[in-house]
């Protein structure tokens, strides 16, 4: 099982709701899961896995709790 | 025929009550656009070196964009200048609303306000008609009190009022001007310089029509925005969260303002995000002339304790982290709160709450004590303490008097080592962003005219890797990412590009939230916007160009007032590490920091010591008679 929470805009790829839980057998990196949406190439900003920060090639295990936030460019 | 300009500006002078209108030829208009472009040149040509700001030899410029008022999306701005009584240095700051639009319907692009009035006065301008009015009325008046006088003086609700607060007639040094009672030229203190003028509003009507060249081009340029900025995740982020999304999605990458720069991180900082904004406080999302994007928020809070009118508007990001977790503080009504107390009393948000932040350290330190603050405990966190002192800063009341001269000058009267804890660049408060996790922020902040100002070019994570933020900029050979923590020549060439665009926007009036790389309009579109509106065969270069020769422009007046290179540099605290937060031990070596603004120097063509060569300024048209 892997919980993914959704801030602010990101929320429309979850039926605008804040978090999700999947039960994927394959997903070995954070991109796999990434995959599963269609994120706007250079939407996501920074990416939290279990509280630390990450990037899509951060390995995953059961149970991880993945953050995604929209970039943001400052204002 | 003028196109996008009207050929007209209005200089006033209050000492003498003088009034006639200057027409400034085409040239002027395509050399320096408006905004920056103008305040630079008046203030260079006219302004005598070492000046007292307050004085009655400063002049107040107040300069709509050539593009001001054009009925698309993100047009809406105008600049205000002078002598800066907060840096000592070029004084400037933009704002949006509705009132720079009116000035160009009423037939001008711009006023120069000299001299100072004897009593306090307003100026109202309908069309062709230029009065200046007694204020004895509304003098000492919170904002929205006297632009309800002024409505019923003038038996019109529908003049646009451009004013200062309290604040700014009582010279606080960071006193702001404001239109339509939330729309803020925050920075750089201009509000005090108004008031030390005695001139308490700018009153504009204006029926008439902005001609523009071309009106079936531009229509199509802005439709072909509408059609897509709710696609763009930046511009639709803005629209449905505004600004303040920046709070959990810089939290989260450690670097959120927290506890006067000391951390990266806010425990609650789910408290005062905009989910939470939208979830509770928020009534509407509004926005400026003729914009789709409507980024701005009315919020209104009703409790037993707490009330705030909508009609002051709502905290944008920089206000929510300013006297949020910059102050301790997780209350949003309190936040709210905040923000109406200084758009009721006329005073900059930033610079107010980093002066209160900076307080608070100093009294968790032992320098200031419950003696200082009349009994009261004013320790990160404290939510009355933070109302009380906002009001005590713009009635110059007990210690707010002190802290009404900003924090640097603060901490010279204070002592005791407090100076430690000023997070300023030439006087000017840093913005709520943090260098330690966006260098280029910190470049910005250094080099910039004004001081520390979060608006000189788009930031770090824009280009910090692939996607449609870089993919935008590629028309300016920005064709790869740069690490947003990578100080390198890569990254300072990305920032001399930019700053000429973003310089550029300020002279056309443009929001920085609409055209790429922040919104969503690409650069031909705004090329062809400035073609259509104009009717100048123009091009990217020489919009860029344009930029370029205010940036030295006012580079040029700091010099002359005696700033060096010695100050293009960042406060002592971002050279050590940030305390906590995901970025917890980040810090900026100063070595790469010195070795970034000596590349940029060279790259701007400037010398080693900052100073613009002669060949630069003749390349950028600055005739000798500027420097
Ligand atoms: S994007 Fe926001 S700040 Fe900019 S013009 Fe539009 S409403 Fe105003």
């Amino acid at each position: 099982m892997i919980t993914i929470k959704f801030f602010s805009t990101l929320k429309k790829y979850n039926n605008d709701k804040d978090t999700l839980i999947i039960d994927i057998k394959n997903a070995e990196k954070i991109k796999d899961i990434l995959e599963l949406f269609t994120f706007i190439p250079g939407e996501l900003g920074v990416i939290l896995l279990n509280s630390e920060l990450a990037i899509e090639d951060t390995r995953l295990k059961d149970g991880d709790l993945i953050e995604l936030f929209p970039i943001f460019g400052g204002g | 025929m003028n196109y996008g300009f009207l050929g007209k500006i209005i200089r006033i002078n209050l000492s003498d009550k003088s009034i006639n209108i200057e027409k400034p030829d085409e040239i002027f208009y395509r050399t320096y656009m408006g905004g920056k472009g103008f305040i630079a040149h008046y203030l260079l040509k006219e302004v005598k070196a070492n000046i007292d700001p307050l004085g009655e030899e400063n002049k107040l410029i107040i300069a709509a964009g050539i593009l001001t008022g054009l009925p698309v999306a993100g047009v809406p701005r105008f600049a205000v200048g002078a002598k800066s009584p907060l840096t000592g240095g070029y004084g400037q700051s933009e704002a949006g609303g509705f009132w720079g639009p009116e000035l160009k319907k009423a037939g001008y692009d711009g006023i120069i306000i000299e001299g100072k009035s004897s009593i306090p006065v307003y100026i109202y301008i309908n069309d062709d008609k230029i009065e200046i009015r007694s204020a004895k009325v509304i003098w000492g008046m919170e904002t929205g009190d006297s632009q309800e006088a002024i409505f019923r003086e003038l038996k019109d609700k529908s003049v646009k009022v451009l004013q200062i607060g309290p604040a700014g007639e009582n010279l606080v040094k960071y006193a702001c001007i404001l239109n339509g009672l939330k729309h803020a030229n925050g920075r750089n203190g201009l509000g005090a310089v108004m008031g030390s003028k005695g001139l308490r509003a700018v009153v504009v009507k204006g029926t008439k029509k902005i001609p523009f060249h071309d009106n079936e081009r531009i229509s199509k340029i802005g439709k072909s925005f509408l059609s897509y900025y709710m696609k763009n995740p930046l511009t639709r982020g803005l629209y449905e969260y505004g600004t303040v999304a920046g709070i959990m999605s810089n939290n989260a990458g450690g670097i959120l303002p927290t506890r006067n720069f000391n951390d990266g991180e806010f425990d609650n900082a789910e408290n005062i995000s905009a989910e939470k904004m939208v979830d509770t406080i928020l009534k509407k999302r509004v926005g400026c002339y003729a914009c789709a994007v409507r980024c701005k928020r009315k919020v209104e809070v009703q409790t037993k304790d707490i009330k705030v009118e909508g009609k002051y508007g709502g905290p944008e990001y920089e206000t929510v982290a300013s006297f949020g977790s910059l102050c301790g503080n997780d209350n949003l009504e309190i936040i709210a709160k905040a923000n109406e107390l200084c758009n009721r009393l006329g005073m900059d948000t930033i610079s107010a709450g980093m002066t209160v932040a900076f307080a608070m350290e100093c009294f968790e330190n032992g320098i200031l004590n419950e003696d200082d603050f009349d009994g009261t405990n004013f320790s990160y966190g404290n939510q009355e303490a933070i109302l009380d002192m906002i009001n005590r800063i713009a009635k110059r009341e007990g210690i707010g008097n002190i802290l009404a001269e900003g924090s640097e000058a603060a901490a010279k009267i204070i002592g005791k080592g407090c100076g430690e804890f000023v997070l300023c660049v030439k006087g000017q408060e840093l913005a709520m962003h943090e260098p330690r996790g966006k260098v280029g922020v910190g470049i910005g902040y250094a080099v910039c005219e004004t001081g520390a100002d979060h608006m000189v070019i788009g930031h770090d994570t824009l280009f910090g890797k692939t996607g449609f933020t870089l993919d935008s900029v590629k028309p300016f050979g920005i064709l790869e990412p740069v690490d947003t923590v990578d100080l390198s020549w890569k990254k300072i060439r990305i920032f001399v590009y930019l700053q000429r665009w973003w310089s550029f926007f300020n002279m056309a009036g443009i929001c920085n939230f609409v055209p790429v790389p922040r919104g969503a309009m690409p650069v031909s579109d705004v090329v062809e916007l400035v073609k259509a509106a104009t009717g100048w065969e123009t091009s990217l270069w020489e919009l860029m160009t344009a930029g370029e020769r205010a940036i030295n422009m006012a580079r040029l007046f700091n010099l002359r007032e005696g700033f060096t290179s010695d100050d293009d540099t960042l406060p002592d605290r971002l050279f050590g590490g940030l305390k906590k937060g995901r970025l917890k031990g980040n810090y900026i070596l100063r070595e790469d920091f010195k070795e970034a603004i000596s590349t940029y120097y060279s790259m701007m063509g400037w010398d080693e010591k900052g100073v613009p060569t002669k060949g630069k300024l003749l390349e950028l048209n600055i005739s000798p008679e500027y420097f």
